[in-house]
């Protein structure tokens, strides 16, 4: 009883932190840039505001617009299930296979392609194949990099990947963690739609990605869509911090290390947030052609890192 | 634990290494170049700590001042002077480029396991990551049209030859590093101006415009 108790808390956590690490993110931006920006709390508001709000869809589209951002929102919320945040028991621990994570987040990306080309409007079609490509070239260095963990400690299930990270595996190999760390960087940016790879602010038809296939949706679909996007995000930051800053993850359950370790992740969490978000100030967005470049990129590391540890 | 933060300081030099590769803007190419020799003089410095030997603290020093400073601010200027267009010509494009470096890197790894170096070795990992470095930076020498960038694979290279010769050996006589850093001022002056004549006498900065000088 206590396991699930803490299984369904770690769950929660996730699903509660999302939208702030966007909102932190919008705001280091604002703040960097010298404007006052849009209050950290500001994506609840903009769910809570969009989920009263009537749907309206194309008298194209089909059966396909009212599943998909259901199941674009679930995807990621069931992945939040088998995150370890700071204990191994996770809501599926039982099937808590990293392998399984990856492509089952894949199937989200699938269905909101689809909802992209459903609308029957150009932009849509545009987002959604842009989409695609950079889901497929983000794939072999994010798979290659899960390939490396799960050689270095010996298992493909995540909550066993985080113990044994939470021993000195990252001492242990520094070379190849590092070009691992590196390239998963590089697979979140492109994973999450961030600054090099997507602009998650701009409205230009020439630059979005991910704006272009939410383009149509409007009212209740567009919360579910933001939520997924969100949840996607904060699924990738969680896997990135407690591989590689182990700290807070503990296996004593009194009430004060959980709490600890709660306040913990959420400090890491706000951490990478704002490393991303001044990462995405310094540098420029990459012409479309050129995230095969990058995307190429973090697969040589992930390659480089998985041989430097078995040679 | 010492040789470990000295092993994941070179793996910065190696990713800076493989990030020049991918590339195609001067002052990028100028800028990776300048923070890798940032990492090059702390793997330097920390060795000189782990081995309580003044030459090295001299040697981090002066790599410090001379190629993270001085070269980049001078290559800056060249490039300023000159107004070279900002895009880099390749022989090989990046993608196929990025493929043959990861080749070069697993050969050099699986290479490094059949050599057995005697002495007391400070970071094992060391070795093989700045043999990959050499050969990234004469991959970069060979693959670029540009002679600026032809110069920046020669920096690379002389970055691996420098992190190969403090980790291995633990620093050169102090005279001799002081001999290297010379020559590769020298080296880069002589580059600047050998540039800057190529600019001025065919209007173009690419090197295989060179050959049709042939009588």
């Amino acid at each position: 009883m206590q396991t699930f108790l803490m299984a369904l808390l770690q769950f929660f956590i996730i699903l509660i932190i999302s939208p702030f690490i966007v909102g932190l993110m919008q705001k280091t931006k604002s703040l960097v840039r010298g404007s006052v920006g849009p209050c950290v709390f500001q994506p609840y508001f903009n769910i809570l505001k969009l989920m009263q709000k009537e749907v309206v869809l194309s008298n194209q589209s089909s059966y396909i617009s009212i599943i998909a951002p259901y199941i674009v929102a679930v995807v990621p919320i069931t992945v939040a299930g088998f995150l370890p945040v700071f204990d191994s028991n996770t809501l599926m621990s039982f099937s808590g296979d990293i392998i399984a994570m990856v492509y089952i987040l894949a199937l989200g990306t699938f269905f909101l392609a689809l909802f992209g080309f459903d609308q029957g409007s150009s932009f849509g079609g545009l987002g959604s194949s842009r989409e695609m490509t950079v889901a497929s070239l983000a794939e072999p260095a994010f798979i290659m990099v899960i390939f490396t963990f799960a050689l270095q400690s010996n298992s493909t299930n995540i909550s066993h990947i985080f113990d044994s990270m939470r021993g000195d595996i990252f001492f242990n190999y520094p070379v190849s963690s590092t070009l691992a760390l590196m390239a998963l960087y590089f697979v979140t940016l492109a994973e999450a739609g961030r600054i090099p790879i997507d602009n998650p602010e701009t409205h230009l038809e020439l630059t979005m990605i991910h704006e272009a296939m939410i383009l149509d949706a409007s009212g209740r679909n567009l919360a579910l869509l933001e939520i997924g996007s969100f949840v996607k995000t904060t699924i990738f930051l969680t896997l990135f911090s407690n591989i590689f800053m182990p700290l807070g993850f503990y296996d004593t359950n009194t009430i004060w290390t959980i709490g600890f370790s709660i306040f913990i992740y959420f400090i890491k969490m706000s951490t990478l947030g704002v490393i991303i978000a001044i990462g995405e100030l310094t540098l420029a967005k990459l012409r479309y052609f050129r995230i095969s470049d990058a995307m190429m990129f973090g697969f040589v590391l992930a390659l480089i890192s998985m041989v430097t540890y078995r040679l | 634990m010492f040789s470990d933060f000295i092993e994941l300081i070179g793996a910065f030099v190696l990713v800076l290494a493989i990030l020049q590769i991918t590339s195609d803007r001067l002052y990028f190419s100028i800028k990776v170049y300048a923070i890798q020799s940032f990492f090059v003089s702390i793997s330097i410095l920390s060795i000189g700590i782990y081995s309580s030997s003044f030459d090295l603290y001299v040697s981090s020093f002066l790599t410090l001042v001379i190629k993270t400073f001085i070269i980049p601010y001078a290559l800056f200027k060249t490039i300023d002077e000159m107004k070279i267009k900002r895009e880099i010509k390749a022989f090989v494009n990046i993608t196929n480029s990025l493929l043959v470096i990861s080749a070069i890197i697993i050969f050099t790894f699986l290479l490094t396991r059949y050599i057995n170096i005697g002495g007391s070795v400070i970071a094992k990992e060391i070795f093989p990551i700045s043999l990959s470095i050499i050969f990234i930076g004469a991959f970069i020498m060979v693959s670029r049209q540009k002679p600026i960038t032809q110069l920046i694979g020669f920096l690379t290279l002389e970055n691996g030859i420098m992190l190969v010769a403090t980790s291995v050996t633990y620093g050169m006589p102090l005279i001799v590093e002081i001999g290297i850093f010379f020559d590769v001022i020298v080296g880069a002056t002589m580059a600047s101006l050998i540039i800057h004549h190529i600019n001025h006498d065919i209007d173009d900065m690419d090197a295989t415009s060179l050959s049709d000088f042939k009588e």
